[in-house]
């Protein structure tokens, strides 16, 4: 490989062991090289800050969400209305439908109040649902905006650790930096979480997704542990999504650890069951240790 | 059923098949604020950026059909590029005068940063169109390789060469300004 191939997939993440070490051995015995490769190192990180920070309009962005999504829900009402119009069994059934329905409720008004006239029921609409309701709950960003103010990128997250008990979380490759002094468990009104939430806030405008889910996760794991599982859950939601868009894939599997474990105190254990064999897929996938996410959900229910 | 644990291209065949209002909602959320950003780092100003934005969005559910496979992310950035550059045409706009335009108007409260972020942007504008919208795709719009070669119709190593050599170019015009900053 070239000079400029190894650096190339250095900074993309992309070589595999021998290559790595080729890429330090060289970088060892070419000074030039070693300088090259850290000037690009350097330049790299600090890439993303160029990116124009932009006012969100939140407000806008959901009317159009609110538009498409009423345009996409009549096309489930008109496709199951033309699916009907074509069938005509379909129609013999959900006429019947509306007759058994019309006489059932006739018989009963007049068996409960038989002096009343006849109640004429309203036109019976016959239920459909195109879309399978989902169990858990879909995730919403948390409400945030984007600073003004740019925000260190390799700035670490201080959040403090907990220890790790049968529920709890696996370690991650990188734990979060046990440096803040203050516990969050000790209190709701933790000036610690306070100045996470507003740190995650001002990460927003950075684009710096790994510090984003690191951050998410920590306050989403604080609040499980708390049972503020409405929280966790919004937390967890975005932390796993901001995992997807830096592509660490460790923090994906933490986030869908847990929300697994989220959901499991929930009781929803079938999500969390569905949680945790993502996680461990997607974890083996990648070669990390899901050990504990396994056991958990070898665990019998 | 569990629609943060789907893919784009399942939630995305979710509404295409099925016209389910909460897929579509969850894939929406997923790029709404990426796909916005594009539109204003592309158009220049918020107005142009909204009005194409919500164009995007109707044609995105209205073309449904013509997505079959591949990367939902190249689909939806080819799209939302195609309507960008046919709106910078009809607008008459000069890339110049965009640039010029899209500058955040924001207080930076850092002066380093300030001034890195200002000889960043510099370094950036000064690229080879085609390397400057590589690694934009690739930094700012978090698009991997393979998305970037499918939105740009080019093949995936000609992608990372151009993310590559805008980044060289950078890093020459940059590492003296960092090194001062250090």
């Amino acid at each position: 490989m070239t000079n400029d191939e190894l650096l190339a997939g250095f900074l993309d993440r992309s070589l595999n062991e021998d290559q790595l070490l080729e890429f330090e051995s060289r970088k060892s015995a070419d000074a030039e090289f070693a300088q090259q490769a850290d000037a690009m190192i350097r330049v790299e990180r600090v890439i993303p800050m160029a990116a124009p920070v932009v006012a969100i309009p939140t407000d806008f962005l959901s009317a159009v969400e609110a538009d498409v999504a009423t345009k996409v829900s009549s096309a489930a009402s008109s496709s199951f209305l033309s699916g009907m119009a074509g069938n005509t069994w379909a129609w013999v059934t959900a006429a019947s439908a509306v007759a058994i329905t019309a006489g059932t409720v006739y018989v009963a008004t007049r068996s409960a109040e038989p002096a009343r006239t006849m109640a004429i029921p309203k036109a019976t609409a016959v239920e459909y649902r195109a879309t399978p309701t989902p169990s858990a709950p879909v995730v919403h960003e948390p409400a945030l905006t984007l600073p003004s103010a740019p925000v260190p990128a390799a700035k670490p997250v201080a959040v403090a650790q907990r220890s790790i008990s049968a529920d709890a979380t696996p370690a991650t490759a990188q734990p979060l930096a046990p440096s803040r002094s203050v516990d969050l468990l000790t209190s709701n009104t933790d000036p610690a979480m306070e100045s996470l939430l507003a740190d995650l806030q001002a990460c927003r405008g950075s684009g710096d997704y790994v510090r984003c889910a690191q951050m998410g996760l920590a306050i989403g794991r604080t609040y499980r542990e708390d049972g503020k599982t409405n929280l966790a859950e919004q937390y967890l939601g975005q932390a796993l999504i901001d995992a997807r868009r830096a592509r660490t894939v460790q923090y994906e599997v933490d986030a869908l650890g847990e929300m697994a474990l989220n959901a499991m105190a929930t009781g929803r254990q079938s999500d969390g069951r569905e949680y945790l064999l993502k996680a461990v897929s997607i974890g083996k996938g990648a070669g990390i240790d899901v050990g504990d996410w396994k056991r958990l959900l070898d665990t019998p229910e | 059923m569990t629609y943060e644990l789907l893919s784009d291209e399942e939630l995305f065949a979710l509404v295409r098949d099925e016209n389910d209002e909460q897929a579509y909602r969850a894939l929406y959320r997923r790029y709404d604020k990426r796909i916005y950003s594009y539109c204003l780092r592309a158009l220049g100003n918020p107005e142009d950026a909204r009005d194409v934005f919500q164009t995007i969005s109707m044609t995105i559910y209205d073309k449904r059909q013509s997505f079959i496979d591949g990367s939902f992310a190249a689909w939806l950035f080819t799209i939302t590029r195609n309507m960008c550059l046919k709106t910078l045409r009809n607008l008459k706009h000069t890339s110049e005068f965009v640039e010029d335009l899209h500058e955040p108007d924001q207080v930076e409260s850092h002066s380093q940063d300030f001034l890195l972020r200002a000889e960043l942007r510099k370094a950036i504008n000064s690229l080879p169109e085609e390397f400057k919208e590589a690694l934009e795709l690739r930094y700012f719009d978090d698009l991997s390789y393979e998305e970037i070669a499918d939105t740009l119709k080019i093949t995936v190593s000609l992608a990372k060469v151009r993310v590559f050599r805008a980044k060289k170019q950078i890093t020459k015009l940059l590492t003296p300004i960092l090194d001062e900053l250090q």
